[in-house]
């Protein structure tokens, strides 16, 4: 399981380099000047030309991505073109914001979704499952700025229950989470009984029932932990959509998270903030689906034995 | 006269699908005497896993169901009880082994676990450390190492996998234990030494067997009983000598006989039964056999005939009255 571990932390490093260099010729080739975006309209040609020297622009362009790529790996992600900081700081100051409201939309994704799927399959066709199946596809189909701009109206404006804007307490993360988590939440529903459902049909179920074990006991310790695998999929990869989600719903809730700050970036041209946002949000992705997969592991000895021990 | 420990008098079981009713088991009687082993016979679709899922009451919810009969399991009647009766006896006083040891066990729980579970869920009294005590026993008797009970069911054989699942089944010693097939998916040479087995232990459990199969020789080797079972009745019944032995036989019977190969006798060609069983939505009135029935007589097309008894052997065709 180590060697496993290992293997496949060494196996982000090919990754990490495919889209670095992506990322880098991408900002290279783009049209647009970082030495006149950093002067501004009224710099003179002999001032942009010493700037571009300075910040060696001038330079081929595999050299710069080899250059960059070994301070990348000494720790070293350059300057911020636009805000003349060191990039590291500026990324870190803002990951964990962004971090932890994916991370409180999983946990409010997971906390409903997958007791909602599980009532929906047992109780199937009835009343409850109904609705919320019904509710499974509104959610589906509402953009989720539109949600989050009818959460800030009604909640904030109209009965003054929740901070609109800013990051100062608990608070402020409750709507940014419906609001990032809600699509999700509804494939989450939709997954969790759609397995509940092919599973309680295996035949192991029935041994399970012919032993004389109680509904609960089939729903939960027969049902549910094979129909995890599946689930536990679905929620890894809403990670990752739930990260992109998180640049459209940082700026509707004014909260400094990376979001915004990968679009101004892309905006200004600052390449090494770009390159760092990019190259963080890769790791965090590949630590995520390892993740899942350890946890698969965990719920599953099957896959466990083809990790090897 | 012996004590039952099974009797099914009347049975009714229909499922209700998209394209009608299915007249699964119509009106079966039967009856499994202490300690004894009954073989229950009959083609594909005749309702031989319908009749024992209606005994564990484990028909598919909402699709499956009893219109009519009782079944005395043991002498009190278990037709009508509610769910969570029936969870005391499952596996319990009655279990079940079915068909396919392949997918019959949970992939994600080892079988030490599975087997325990049995005991937990009906002999809690005994506790933690004696349940423990009891799974190695058991494996030690169906020949499992013990040290395999943190293993999980796809590190085993098929054959491996059937013995865990007789395991589960014999682990609170049942008075009834139902065999749906129990040695079909497996290979000859360890379906064999399966049946052995579960004989063995049947004997020392003095557990009464139900053998679902469709193997005339396995009957013959392992059951004391029989039961013909077509489109859901029982047309013929008796010990292993009044079905085995020539003499008075339901068509249907002899057509069965004649449809597998006979090593004693120099017959060239097998002669299985013309036609297909009946369509368990619309069944011909009469007998339901009577399409296929090469001594069919015109009362056979509209009259459903009565069982003829001659001392334990029971028969239910116009040609015996
Ligand atoms: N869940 C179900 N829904 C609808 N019809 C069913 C269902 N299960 C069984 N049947 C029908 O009931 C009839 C009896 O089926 P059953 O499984 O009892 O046969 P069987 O004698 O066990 O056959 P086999 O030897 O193939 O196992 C068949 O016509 C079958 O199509
Ligand atoms: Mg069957």
């Amino acid at each position: 399981m180590t060697r496993y571990i290992i293997k496949r932390i060494l196996a982000m490093i090919p990754v990490l380099l495919g889209i670095s260099f992506v990322i880098f010729t991408i900002m290279s080739l783009t049209p647009g000047d970082p030495a006149l975006a950093i002067l501004g309209k009224d710099a003179t040609p002999e001032a942009l030309e010493l700037l571009r020297e300075d910040m060696g622009l001038n330079e081929h362009f595999l050299l710069r991505y080899a250059k960059y790529m070994t301070n990348a790996f000494r720790g070293d992600f350059g300057i911020s073109y636009s805000t003349r900081t060191p990039v590291f700081d500026e990324v870190f100051s803002r990951y964990p914001n962004t971090l932890k409201l994916s991370f409180f939309s999983i946990i409010f994704m997971v906390v409903l979704g997958i007791p909602i799927g599980i009532v929906s399959a047992v109780k199937k066709y009835s009343l409850i499952d109904s609705i919320s199946m019904i509710g499974a596809l509104l959610l589906t189909s509402i953009p989720g700025f539109w949600l989050g701009l009818m959460l800030i109206l009604q909640l904030s404006l109209k009965y003054r229950l929740l901070p609109a804007i800013g990051i100062d307490s608990w608070k402020n993360y409750i709507m940014p989470c419906i609001t990032l988590g809600a699509a999700d939440l509804a494939i989450l529903v939709r997954i969790t009984r759609s397995n509940m459902l092919e599973i309680v049909r295996q035949d192991y179920i029935r041994t399970a029932r012919a032993k004389g074990a109680g509904k609960m006991r089939v729903i939960f310790k027969h049902t549910l932990r094979n129909a995890m695998l599946p689930i536990v999929t679905t929620i890894g990869l809403c990670f990752g959509s739930l990260l992109s989600g998180a640049i459209i719903v940082e700026s509707v809730f004014g909260m400094p998270g990376v979001g915004t700050m990968i679009i101004n970036a892309i905006r200004a041209k600052d390449t090494p903030l770009v390159m760092a946002s990019v190259l963080f949000f890769t790791i965090i992705i590949g630590l995520i689906n390892l993740i899942v997969d350890i946890i698969y592991a965990i719920i599953d000895p099957r896959v466990r034995s083809s990790y090897g021990g | 006269m012996k004590k039952k420990i099974l009797e099914i008098k009347d049975l009714y079981v229909e499922y209700i699908t998209e394209d009608g009713i299915v007249h699964a088991v119509n009106g079966l009687n039967l009856e499994l005497e202490k300690g004894q082993t009954l073989g229950l016979v009959g083609e594909t679709g005749a309702g031989k896993t319908t009749t024992v899922l209606s005994i564990m009451k484990l028909l598919p919810e909402q699709i499956g169901r009893i219109t009519k009969g009782t079944i005395l399991l043991d002498g009190n009647n278990i037709t009508d009880l509610r769910e969570t009766e029936m969870q005391k006896l499952r596996g319990n006083a009655v279990s079940m082994i079915f068909q396919d040891p392949m997918t019959s066990l949970n992939p994600v729980l080892s079988v030490g676990d599975q087997i325990a579970e049995v005991l937990e869920l009906h002999q809690a009294e005994l506790g933690k450390k004696r349940i423990d005590e009891r799974v190695d026993e058991i494996l030690d008797m169906v020949g499992l190492q013990k040290e395999r009970k943190v293993e999980y069911p796809h590190q085993f054989s098929g054959g491996m996998k059937q013995r865990i699942v007789i395991a589960m089944a014999l682990a609170c010693e049942p008075k009834l234990l139902l065999a749906d097939e129990p040695t079909t998916a497996l290979d000859v040479t360890i379906q064999a030494q399966v049946l052995e087995m579960m004989n063995r232990l049947k004997d020392t459990f003095s557990t009464s067997m139900m053998l679902i199969t469709h193997d005339l020789g396995v009957v013959a080797q392992t059951c004391d009983s029989v039961a013909i079972m077509y489109a859901g009745r029982v047309i013929e019944q008796g010990t292993l000598k009044d079905i085995y032995t020539a003499g008075r036989h339901h068509p249907y019977t002899i057509g069965l006989f004649n449809s597998i190969p006979d090593l004693t006798k120099d017959t060239k060609r097998l002669s299985p039964i013309k036609g297909l069983m009946p369509d368990p939505i619309n069944l011909p009135n009469g007998c339901a056999f009577h399409p296929r029935c090469p001594e069919c007589l015109d009362v056979c097309r509209y009259e459903m005939p009565e069982e003829s008894c001659y001392g334990t052997h029971k028969i239910r065709c116009h040609l015996y009255k």
